[in-house]
């Protein structure tokens, strides 16, 4: 799998988890807002336009608006998924 | 001009919304500070914000979900504002189910949930299914605690931007409250140690008489399993000390009650049992009972006691005997003949001699307390001496026909100590012999230390062959007052228990050791002590001993 389509894959499982945990609307709503990211309405990430680590940090900086610790949880679980991700600040 | 005038209103409108929504917030945050205070009750965060909706937002209910650690169970509570069916209730609750499962990582089982339902009513007939909702977790010092839900019939309904507000507010509460728990956490860890740290023994009961602490102090003090229960304490003080009716009294008594002596094993405690009152509520919210080990200030007061009752029957003896003597003197001096006069004088000369050592023991022993006892240091032949005081027992050992043996190694290297003071050492210990020895041998020897095969100290020993010394007695044997009971009782002897204390304080002024061997009662003694030598000191070997260790002066006397 290519560095991209893991990035892909990751900002996907983030989106659908946070949306069981925060819901859907208001989760899909946030990560449309990210640049360059196209969002499915099941979370699933379809295109990333762009430097991806800096969609993803921008993901995460929004969900960390929201849950704070608990999208910080869910990311470190899944960066050990996805060893090629760089983990964002 | 209708364009620009629409925008202006658009943008005071959005302008007025944002204003209501910090207004909003302010409010909320203000209740949570109020109501919680510093109970920490994450509860009533949850509570207060699910409560306060209001029109902030259209629902159709709003539900809240808390993590009962304490007793493993989840309190799902839903309030109905407008009327729903148990289906939309039953998926409100499955999301909430789904989310805090995958928050804490951990399946929830629904049987463990308990349900509260309260506002509109719920109407099967009304068919509309749950099309929005969000859920707003709230984390207390990085632990989920709970989630609010807020859910509607309509789609869609709920975006970043009329939720943020909410967020806001969890979050800023959250921290308040980690930050409040992490004092109140530090407080408490303080508060543990220092219990933990007391020298006596403390329990803690809640008006229910719910164990809330035990230090490891009392555990000792009563021998009881590490982390006792009540019972088990209670057992352990069982026919000594009933502290389930105790605390009872003290509960319902307005005054604390007096403190009570009891006695556990070898040791005596004191018992306080106090009432721990709220001071805001004045109602009782506890007791404490502190156990205070009371062993070594009972056996010191009974020591002092033995003391001064020895110390009077000391004086009053020879006072009288003087007294008797003068008067005999005042009366009768025309008759007595010049002998006679001489041996009464020599009695009274004796007797003030015993009284004026045993006051200037006392002095001794003052000095050495107030770390005012000086020594003066000079080099010197230790044979001279140790012949000269050893011989001068001679008389004594012949009148209890003991054998008197003085062995002095030839030709001994000069040593470094108080002319004076060591011959108070020398007479303590050899008297001390002469004392507790019914019949055998005593012997002075003295002879030069050698470590590996180079000199060290001088060590002098004085052995005899009298009542011995058992382990367990030899532990005051060089305290204040530390006199043998059993040598006290056997020999009918009574000294002011002062003698050993003073020599060990003599001989580590001189910068030397003190100590006895002994198999055991019946079995003989031997004291020894050391002199540092002349040649070491100057090497610095036993610089930092002579006087140092013990915090008395010392002066040096310097020769040629």
């Amino acid at each position: 799998m290519s560095d991209q389509a893991d990035y892909q894959a990751l900002m996907s499982d983030l989106i659908k988890k946070q949306m069981v945990m925060l819901g859907p609307n208001l989760v899909l709503s946030k990560s449309r807002q990210v640049t360059g990211l196209t969002v499915a309405d099941d979370g699933t990430v379809q295109s990333i336009n762009g430097d991806p680590q800096v969609a993803l940090q921008e993901l995460v900086n929004a969900f960390m608006s929201l849950s704070g610790q608990i999208a910080q949880m869910t990311l470190n679980a899944l960066l050990e998924k996805y060893p090629g991700v760089k983990k964002p600040q | 001009m209708r364009g620009k005038l629409s925008k202006e209103l658009a943008v005071s409108k959005k302008h007025e919304e944002e204003i209501a929504r910090r207004a909003y917030e302010t409010a909320i945050l203000k209740e949570i500070g109020d109501r919680i205070g510093y109970s920490l009750d994450a509860t009533k965060i949850v509570e207060i914000i699910s409560g306060s909706l209001g029109k902030l937002l259209p629902y159709s209910s709003v539900g809240h979900m808390i993590i009962d650690k304490k007793h493993d169970k989840i309190l799902f509570s839903i309030k109905i504002n407008e009327s729903v069916s148990h289906s939309f209730i039953d998926d409100v609750k499955r999301k909430m189910i789904a989310a805090v499962s995958e928050m804490t990582q951990s399946p929830i089982v629904e049987s463990d949930i308990d349900v509260a339902i309260s506002g509109n009513i719920v109407s099967d007939e009304n068919k509309e299914p749950l099309r929005s909702f969000f859920n707003l977790p709230i984390i207390i010092s990085g632990s989920l605690v709970g989630i609010i839900n807020v859910s509607s019939t309509l789609a869609n309904l709920y975006n970043d931007e009329n939720t943020e507000v909410l967020y806001q507010i969890a979050r800023l509460a959250s921290d308040a409250v980690s930050r409040l728990q992490e004092v109140l956490e530090n407080e408490k860890s303080r508060l543990s140690q220092a219990v933990q740290s007391l020298s006596d023994g403390l329990l803690m009961v809640d008006v229910k008489f719910q164990l809330v602490l035990v230090n490891n102090k009392l555990t000792q003090l009563l021998g009881t399993v590490t982390n006792p229960s009540l019972f088990d304490i209670v057992n352990s003080l069982s026919g000594k000390f009933d502290l389930r009716t105790k605390m009872e009294e003290a509960f319902v008594s307005d005054e604390p009650l007096p403190s009570q002596e009891i006695s556990v094993g070898d040791k005596t405690l004191q018992i306080v049992t106090s009432k721990v009152v709220d001071k805001k509520l004045q109602k009782p919210v506890g007791l404490v009972v502190l156990f205070r080990n009371v062993t070594d200030a009972k056996s010191l007061e009974k020591i002092r006691q033995d003391f001064t009752s020895m110390m009077v029957h000391e004086l009053r003896a020879p006072l009288t005997s003087i007294k008797s003597t003068a008067e005999l003197l005042k009366e009768q001096l025309p008759q007595l003949e010049a002998e006679q006069i001489i041996s009464y004088l020599t009695t009274v000369d004796s007797t003030s001699q015993t009284m004026l050592e045993l006051v200037n023991d006392l002095l001794d022993v003052a000095k050495m307390e107030s770390g005012k006892f000086d020594v003066v240091l000079e080099e010197g032949d230790l044979t001279n001496v140790i012949l000269e005081r050893a011989e001068s027992f001679r008389p004594q050992t012949e009148a209890k026909k003991l054998k008197l043996t003085i062995d002095v190694q030839k030709n001994l290297a000069k040593a470094y100590f108080d002319k004076v003071r060591i011959k108070q050492v020398l007479n303590n210990l050899i008297s001390n012999a002469i004392k507790y020895t019914k019949s055998g041998e005593i012997t002075v020897k003295v002879a030069q230390e050698h470590v590996n095969g180079i000199g060290a100290d001088i060590l002098v020993s004085v052995t005899d062959t009298g009542i011995g010394i058992d382990p367990d007695e030899g532990e005051r044997l060089f305290a204040r007052f530390g006199q043998l009971e059993r040598g006290r009782m056997i020999t009918n002897v009574k000294s002011s228990g002062l003698g050993l204390f003073i020599a060990k304080g003599i001989v580590e002024a001189q910068g030397g050791r003190i100590w006895y061997k002994s198999d055991g009662a019946n079995t003989g003694t031997t004291f020894y002590f050391t002199v540092p030598l002349v040649e070491n000191v100057k090497k610095g070997v036993n610089k930092n001993q002579v006087g140092q260790s013990v915090g008395y002066s010392t002066t040096r006397v310097a020769h040629g």
